[in-house]
């Protein structure tokens, strides 16, 4: 269950705070996901329960404020509380790394390494 | 089942800039009968396991992926694990400390008259020198040309390259090992002079003349040890601890406690660093050649922070853009007009910023950023700012204004703009690459760990040669001086054995 409240509230958060995700196909989510959850295995299991618990919070905090997500997203990234600031450095970093370390992105980002021919 | 157990003369623990150093001044004194061994925790990278992904080379070559927190969640540190050490994933820029940092650092014996010969061997055994003008890239000569329309003072980075091809992956380690990393100029020697270099071997626990270690086995496809995995014991007559200024300071906290020795892991200090990017109206030339070719020094005296120009990956660059949104989606996709510059701040080693144990005795750093190094980092952000403008940029990412662009037109007002108010540590992306004491040099067993040859207080036959034993920064890109100073701990061994180096 909690897997699944994972995946769901983690693209609900990534598509909040990296617009272009709200594009992104099924395949692409389902990278995302792999990349987080590969990431976070690779980490302690009290570093998971930190980041389950944000995005309960932010998903908590989304209905209080009427379902205005940017709203939640605004005030914890800008928190006078270190705490949440902190936390949503976190989260937000997860998401950017859930998207831009997908290599079939950096086309659309102009990025375009150099080839090595081995 | 009983631990293996090896016999040695002399064990290196870590083969970074400063392990990677003592193996091969040592190294003559295999033939003259001594067994060395060079213990390290990361694999031996081949080129060909260089896939030059971001995540991919983050994981195989970092610790913590390179972003090690700090206690306090406002800072990331990066450090690598590998034969090598982080001269594997340094950009190679080498540049020698001045003399006023050895004085200020106090250390006696430790000055720029001693330390220069040692520099000059490693500048030649390196291949430092200045990469033709031809072959800078255009973010490179955009920060030039912002600096001299400004009338700032820059110069071109010395560096350490050879044969290399401007894939600018460099912090994802070199794919072709063109930079002279200790794993590329240093190690091959050590081994030919008869150094047995163990990969995958972390080191717990030492005690005077034994070491308890692990054989891991190999992760992500990389070469395993030659020894089993499992435990392992060392004993050796004299052990060199080089495992970098946080895990040095780990390894010998979880030794010995900090009772004997009040200055353990104490005094960390680590050029704190932001990236900051401005966007041109036009593609330009960035993210092929040398990613690091000139540096500002113009701000050094007044305001303590250096600019040197960089080139980093989308998650890297992504991580480090402040914020979130539309505007940062915008920038992102436009990685081909991108310029970048890396700030450092130049940070006093102060007591209490340390490296600790947590409960699993595992390294646990806790900084505090003052209010002087937050001055720097935004007085760093507002030259940027002015920097980019001069080059052409049409609108800038600078942390700390309140908003996510600022434009030429506001390029007189960035004082008001990029202001303390904003400047919100946790909100900032902080990190880290040159970390420095822990395990510091001096007289007094109170402010120091080691004497002025790196013999630590109190022990006849344990030594450390690393970034570690910085006494404070060294307020240049750090990896020359460390192998200075390892020199000067192995000659200090050989000093010690009653042999000549
Ligand atoms: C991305 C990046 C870019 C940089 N660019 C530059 C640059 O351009 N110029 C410059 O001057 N400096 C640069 N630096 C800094 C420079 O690389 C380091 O300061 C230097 O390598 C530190 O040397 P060291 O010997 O103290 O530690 P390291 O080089 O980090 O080596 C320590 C080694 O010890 C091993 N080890 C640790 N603990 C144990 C243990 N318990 N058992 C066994 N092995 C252990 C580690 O795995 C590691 O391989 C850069 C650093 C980074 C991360």
């Amino acid at each position: 269950m909690l897997e699944t409240y994972f995946r769901d509230g983690f693209l609900r958060f990534q598509k909040g705070v990296i617009p272009r995700a709200r594009r992104f196909t099924p395949e692409q989510d389902e990278e995302s996901v792999r990349i987080v959850t590969k990431f976070l295995q690779a980490r302690p299991a009290s570093i998971r329960i930190k980041v389950i618990g944000f995005l309960l919070l932010a998903d908590l905090m989304t209905i209080l404020f009427l379902g205005q997500r940017q709203k939640v997203i605004q005030f914890l990234f800008d928190s006078s509380v270190p705490l949440l600031r902190k936390g949503f450095w976190g989260v937000n970093t997860l998401a950017k790394m859930s998207v831009f370390c997908q290599t079939s992105l950096h086309a659309d980002l102009n990025y375009h390494p150099k080839e090595l021919l081995r | 089942m009983t631990t293996r157990t090896l016999e040695f003369d002399i064990v290196i623990i870590g083969s970074g800039a400063g392990g990677g150093t003592v193996a091969k001044e040592l190294a003559p004194l295999c033939k003259k009968g001594a067994k060395i061994a060079l213990l390290e925790w990361g694999a031996r990278f081949r080129p060909e396991d260089n896939v030059r992904n971001e995540l991919e080379m983050a994981d195989k070559y970092y610790f913590e992926s390179g972003g090690f927190p700090t206690a306090s969640q406002d800072l990331t540190l990066a450090f690598a694990r590998a034969v090598g050490g982080s001269t594997t994933v340094y950009t190679g820029t080498s540049l020698t400390a001045p003399k006023e940092v050895f004085e200020k650092w106090g250390v006696p014996g430790v000055t720029l008259e001693d330390l220069k010969p040692r520099y000059d061997k490693y500048i030649k055994e390196n291949n430092v020198h200045l990469a033709p003008r031809d072959e800078l890239n255009e973010n490179n000569r955009l920060f030039e040309k912002g600096c001299k329309s400004l009338g700032w003072s820059v110069e071109q980075f010395p560096i350490n390259t050879k044969g290399c091809i401007g894939l600018g992956t460099c912090n994802l380690g070199c794919a072709v090992h063109a930079k002279q990393g200790t794993a590329i100029a240093q190690i091959p020697v050590a081994e030919k002079g008869g150094v047995q270099v163990i990969p995958l071997c972390r080191v717990d626990r030492i005690s005077p003349n034994l070491i308890e270690a692990q054989i891991l086995p190999a992760e992500f496809g990389l070469t395993p040890s030659p020894l089993a995995p499992g435990p392992i014991q060392f004993r050796a007559k004299k052990i060199v601890v080089c495992g970098g200024s946080v895990q040095s300071s780990a390894l010998l906290l979880r030794s010995f406690g900090d009772v004997a020795l009040p200055a353990l892991g104490r005094y960390f200090s680590c050029h704190p660093a932001l990236i900051l990017a401005g966007e041109h109206p036009q593609p330009i030339q960035n993210i092929q050649g040398h990613p690091k070719s000139f540096f500002c020094d113009e701000f050094f005296d007044s305001d303590r922070f250096l600019l040197e120009t960089c080139m980093y990956f989308p998650f890297t660059l992504a991580k480090n853009l402040v914020g979130y949104g539309e505007e940062l989606d915008d920038l992102m996709s436009n990685f081909n007009r991108l310029q970048m510059i890396l700030v450092l701040a130049i940070d006093p080693a102060l007591r209490e910023n340390r490296v600790a144990l947590d409960r699993s005795g595992n390294p646990i750093v806790h900084y505090r950023f003052s209010e002087e190094v937050i001055g720097s980092l935004l007085q760093a952000i507002r030259k940027s700012a002015k920097i980019f403008f001069a080059a052409g940029a049409a609108r800038v990412h600078a942390p700390a204004a309140g908003r996510f662009f600022v434009y030429p037109n506001e390029a007189e007002r960035l004082d008001q703009i990029i202001t303390r108010d904003h400047f919100k540590l946790g909100q900032l992306s902080i990190a880290a690459a040159h970390l420095m004491g822990g395990c510091r040099m001096g007289e007094d067993i109170e402010t120091s760990v080691t004497d002025s040859w790196g013999r630590v207080h109190g022990m006849k036959d344990v030594y450390v040669a690393d970034s570690s034993l910085f006494p404070g920064p060294s307020e240049v890109n750090p990896y020359l001086t460390i192998m200075a100073l390892a020199d000067r701990v192995a000659q200090g061994i050989c000093k010690d054995m009653g042999v000549n180096s």
